[in-house]
């Protein structure tokens, strides 16, 4: 399965051009993320969303609920609130940076750094890569 | 090459701040660090800057009989003011950073050794303005290693993450 989803990746990376990106980040509507993160491993966070909300699995420790900001057409940062559960289930804070290039039928090509920190002491950081849907 | 990181940061900070016209601003924060991740040891943090610019630094550490470690950070961030987000407001800013790191550590019969690191990359941080000044925020400096391509590839990095609550005055 994870060689399959790095497979669609290497084929959209090849193939996207955001010179042609169809549509620029949209802050209504439905939405859903699906993304590997470090070394590959998939999936790392997998995301509902609506408008400009997204809840989920933010990243590989962290659940919670993140609101997001574009700075650009194709560029955005969130914030987000939510509980740590490696280790000990904590309250934390996770933010990101990040891309989307839509590229046919409400897909996409979205990819995140992001970073959180959990009161307990926890923290983590890496990239996401994955497919967005109506983002 | 650490003197070569402060000259850089040095004439990139100045760059930006005669082309910018906006309000000063101080911050200061304190918080915990993933240079001491696991332990609940506070670190310091000061911001100067304005509504689009800001120079960042923290300084954290421990120290016992046995051992030690220091780190700091310094950087420099375009800010802009995304958006509202509960009660308040979210600043994010974008920006280069550098992290300089000092280990110690005294064995039993041995001397002390010490090493020391530096990494610098891209950096961002948020800052979630709750109640008027004060705040919450989350700062991350991905340290790049151009030596190792499969680092990067596998969405790697050498990564330093700052919780801070603070005041922005």
């Amino acid at each position: 399965m994870t060689r399959l989803i790095i497979y669609i990746l290497l084929i959209i990376v090849t193939f996207v051009n955001p010179t042609k990106a169809v549509g620029k980040i949209k802050t209504t509507g439905f939405k859903a993320y699906a993304a590997a993160g470090q070394n590959l491993i998939f999936p790392y966070s997998i995301r509902l969303g609506w408008n400009d909300w997204e809840v989920g699995r933010l990243s590989s420790n962290f659940i919670g609920a993140s609101k997001y900001f574009p700075f650009g057409d194709y560029t955005y940062s969130s914030f987000a609130l939510g509980v740590g559960y490696k280790g000990f289930s904590s309250l934390g804070i996770q933010v990101a940076m990040g891309f989307n290039w839509t590229i046919f039928w409400d897909l996409g090509l979205r990819g995140e750094i992001i970073a959180n920190a959990v009161i307990n002491g926890e923290f983590l950081s890496h990239g996401l890569l994955g497919v967005s849907y109506g983002f | 090459m650490l003197y070569q990181f402060i000259r850089y940061v040095f004439v990139f900070v100045f760059i930006l701040i005669f082309r910018v016209e906006s309000n000063a601003a101080t911050k200061f924060g304190t918080g915990i660090t993933s240079a001491t991740g696991g332990r609940l040891v506070p670190s310091l943090n000061l911001g100067f800057g304005t509504d689009s610019f800001e120079l960042l630094v923290s300084s954290s550490g421990v120290s016992s009989s046995i051992y030690s470690s220091s780190t700091y950070t310094l950087g420099a961030f375009w800010t802009w003011n995304a958006g509202d987000f509960i009660f308040g407001k979210i600043i994010s800013g974008f920006g280069l950073e550098g992290l300089y790191a000092v280990h110690s550590f005294k064995d039993i019969g041995s001397a002390k050794e010490k090493k020391s690191e530096f990494y610098m990359g891209p950096a961002f941080f948020s800052q979630w303005q709750f109640l008027g000044p004060f705040y919450f925020a989350v700062e991350a400096i991905y340290g790049i290693n151009l030596n190792n391509l499969g680092d990067i590839i596998a969405l790697n990095a050498r990564d330093h993450i700052n919780l801070i609550f603070g005041v922005r005055l």
